[in-house]
């Protein structure tokens, strides 16, 4: 029991990342918990081989849910499975309906940016934006140099910034007019 | 504007100052990336739980041989890369497919399930890894894709040969369709399952043999000019005392993907019922499996059944699928209770979505297929939707010597696990095959409907070492044939090198076709063979036997749901009517339900 006392300390330091992470790539949370579970048995298994030498625990741990997503839509693809239905965007229920539907708008504009992205440009989104990293991490799970990583961030959001120019400039036009109204009054 | 935002924004201007200039836009954006990712936290339940698993797996501390060796076994991969490079270049040059596309071709071939009206997701809803997103539906149900049987002709294929299929899950699978609103899936439709679900008031066998055969000839009603054959076998209806005791093994999917409420709550109470009616005698373990496969309870007698109660209610799903370590445990856990006078089964519970540990299905395969020597038979219960892998399961029970049903409400587990108790525990007959030899004279071509996973090459009729399906205690099975039949005149083949000619003998008799049957006692591996004439004796369909008339509207539904290219005339509306007049003795109520199944299906179908 003893000699597992090494390997809980990584899980509880990393367990809600690497599920969030599995989480945003599959947008299904069972999938997303079976994936998590198959990650850390198979870094169970592995923990002899893992050789700190080579890169932290958290590439490494990064990388071995990664490979198992891949596994996951290769899978799927290979027999021509569908998709989970993704709940990621599920708004808590307490919030009025109205901001529900103008978010809602909102984020189909995102959610359309975003799905043009290439996989690795939504991935630092999420690891930067969403997890807060820091580029050094960042750096050792997508094994990349921290410039090349901030590189890539910037080209992603600029990349979104024009897929999304229309609408927010629409959006800004409206508020402004909201804005003055108000003023009016 | 906090912190984080600021350290962003000024790692972006370093790499790209013309941002700058849009820096309104810019934290727009970012604020609104920031609010969609904040959303997703972990179950802690699951976490508490995987974390306990974790704990009580066996780390492995000592270095594995290849480490140590690792530069000598580098250096082999390096010479056998470069070796099969050597023998794999030429052929790649002839293909410019991806690798992933070539082992398709490989598979079996799947169907690609359309889009069920209500699991449509739009494309916008998912943010992906690794493919792009065109191919995004709320669906992960697998059908293997049905090939339905042509029209042979008797001259060129004289012998028809299949093994009988007393699954019924087709048929649950169907209704759970229409309830929820949408048509099937041609490839969930499978009319021998559809036909088999329904009890049928065939006469008992008498002497010898575990099972009676029926056999009635009709018109075909949806074309006129064509004969229907109606083959009907009947397992014997025992008294549930008289039953050998029950060494059951329930073997429990308790992944994550079975916490819906059709699924993990329903198969408890399901396994209830099983429990409340099991008696002394009969003794029941549980394992489950989910990350790992663990034993939950020990072999419990009838005796003690408040205990199995009380393990079924601690049940809890959480994790990831490692079926095939479970049903590695749960033929352990049965074979160290096996009892030749007993009952020795285990009773599979799953969603069928194995991904953890074995996961090729010809890899699970074989591994049932090993375990099935053992003696152990197996039941599969299939729970769930939406992630439904229909496919592996049927393929499990099929292998493993067993039955398949699906759940999809308390009262089918009533149906499948109390009234039918006796056909989906206990088997009479294993290995059950049929072959028909046809009067060329009189039948010019022939046409199974359904079974078209069940059928046979002719040679393995008569190899006992070809597995088929198992009869149980109470089960019916039922079989329909479209015949057309033959002019008079003296049919020949003359191919080049042979021909063929009808002999005399059939010309002069009036027998349309002998039925040969082999089955094996449970406990033999030798089989019994048993013939039955059926001669050119037809009746007008209307004046058939209710349970003939029945069994060919449901026949008829199925070929609609599929949109066969031999459903003929068939309509909703003569299905209605037919199977209105032919409901018999309805006592539970199933063949009313289906014509409102019909009518809902007529409904959708507009």
């Amino acid at each position: 029991m003893d000699a597992n006392e090494p390997f809980i300390k990584i899980y509880d330091d990393f367990s809600d990342k690497i599920f969030r992470f599995i989480y945003y790539k599959t947008c299904h949370r069972e999938t997303a918990e079976d994936i998590m579970s198959q990650t850390f048995l198979k870094a169970m298994e592995k923990w002899t081989l893992y050789n700190a030498n080579k890169g932290t625990v958290s590439a490494w741990l990064y990388g071995i849910a990664r490979n198992l997503i891949i596994d996951h839509y290769r899978k799927q693809q290979k027999w021509g499975y569908f998709k989970n239905i993704c709940d990621i965007w599920d708004l808590p229920s307490d919030e009025d309906i109205l901001r529900q539907l103008t978010e809602e708008e909102q984020k189909e504009e995102l959610y359309k940016a975003l799905n043009q992205l290439p996989s690795k440009q939504r991935e630092i989104i999420m690891l930067r934006l969403w997890e807060d990293m820091p580029y050094r991490e960042i750096s050792e799970i997508m094994s990349r140099s921290e410039s090349a990583c901030k590189m890539l961030f910037s080209r992603s959001i600029g990349k979104l910034k024009l897929s999304m120019d229309s609408s927010l400039l629409f959006q800004l036009l409206i508020s402004g007019i909201n804005f003055s109204g108000g003023k009016n009054e | 504007m906090n912190k984080k935002f600021e350290n962003i924004l000024s790692d972006l201007y370093e790499n790209d100052p013309g941002l700058k200039k849009n820096e309104k836009q810019i934290i727009k954006i970012l604020e609104r990336l920031n609010t969609a990712g904040t959303r997703v936290e972990i179950d802690k339940k699951f976490q508490i739980k995987l974390r306990t698993e974790l704990l009580k797996k066996e780390i492995k501390t000592t270095v594995p041989f290849f480490r140590k060796t690792s530069i000598r076994l580098t250096l082999a991969a390096i010479v056998s890369v470069a070796a099969l490079a050597i023998v794999f270049i030429p052929m790649v040059k002839y293909s410019d497919m991806g690798q992933a596309e070539s082992t398709m071709e490989m598979m079996p071939v799947r169907s690609e399930a359309p889009m069920a009206k209500d699991g449509l997701v739009l494309n916008r809803m998912s943010i992906q890894g690794e493919v792009e997103p065109e191919m995004v539906f709320g669906n992960t149900e697998e059908y293997d894709r049905i090939h339905e049987n042509a029209f042979l002709n008797t001259i060129d294929n004289p012998l028809s040969t299949f093994s009988i299929d007393v699954d019924t899950a087709s048929y649950a699978n169907v209704r759970r369709f229409l309830q929820n609103g949408s048509l099937p899936y041609a490839d969930a439709v499978r009319i021998e399952e559809m036909i088999n679900y329904f009890n049928y008031s065939y006469p008992d066998p008498e002497g010898d043999h575990p099972f009676s055969i029926n056999t009635e000839v009709t018109r075909t009603p949806w074309n006129e000019s064509n004969l229907l054959l109606r083959i009907g076998l009947q397992g014997e209806r025992l008294s549930f005392d008289t039953l050998p005791p029950n060494n059951l093994v329930f073997l429990l999917d308790v992944s994550g993907s079975m916490n819906d409420q059709n699924k993990l709550p329903l198969l408890k109470s399901a396994l209830k019922m099983v429990v409340k009616n099991m008696r002394d005698k009969d003794s029941i373990a549980i394992v489950v499996y989910a990350g790992a496969a663990g034993t939950v309870l020990e072999p419990t007698t009838g005796e003690n059944r408040e205990e199995i109660i009380a393990a079924l209610d601690r049940l809890e799903a959480g994790g990831s699928t490692a079926g095939a370590e479970g049903i590695k445990l749960a033929y352990k856990k049965a074979m160290e209770n096996f009892d030749i006078y007993s009952n020795n089964r285990i009773i599979l519970a799953t969603d069928g979505d194995f991904n953890v540990g074995v996961s090729s299905d010809a890899e699970l395969e074989r591994l049932i297929e090993k375990k099935r020597d053992s003696g152990v038979f197996l039941t599969v219960l299939g729970f769930g939707m939406g992630n439904y892998k229909d496919s592996k399961m049927e393929i499990i029970a099929d292998k493993g010597n067993g039955n398949y049903a699906y759940i999809d409400s308390i009262l089918e587990a009533k149906k499948v696990l109390v009234e039918e108790m006796g056909g989906t525990f206990f088997t009479i007959a294993k290995d059950v095959k049929l072959q028909i030899e046809f009067n060329p004279a009189l039948v010019s071509s022939y046409r199974l409907i359904g079974y078209e996973n069940r059928m046979m090459a002719r040679e393995d009729f008569d190899d006992d070492t070809k597995d088929a399906g198992e009869l149980g205690a109470g089960h019916s099975v039922t079989a329909l044939y479209e015949l057309v039949p033959a002019d008079g005149d003296r049919e020949t083949s003359d191919l080049k090198y042979q021909s063929t000619a009808v002999k005399e003998t059939a010309m002069l008799t009036d027998e349309l076709l002998t039925i040969k049957f082999r089955y094996k006692r449970p406990d033999s591996n030798v089989s019994r063979l048993i013939e039955k004439v059926v001669k050119n004796d037809v009746t007008d369909f209307e004046l058939s036997s209710d349970d003939t008339r029945f069994a060919t509207s449901v026949a008829q539904w199925g070929m609609l749901l599929r949109d066969s290219e031999y459903k003929g005339s068939t309509s909703f509306e003569q299905i209605i009517e037919t199977a209105g007049s032919a409901r018999g003795d309805d006592g539970e109520g199933y063949r009313n339900e289906f014509i409102r199944l019909v009518k809902l299906s007529r409904q959708l179908s507009e």
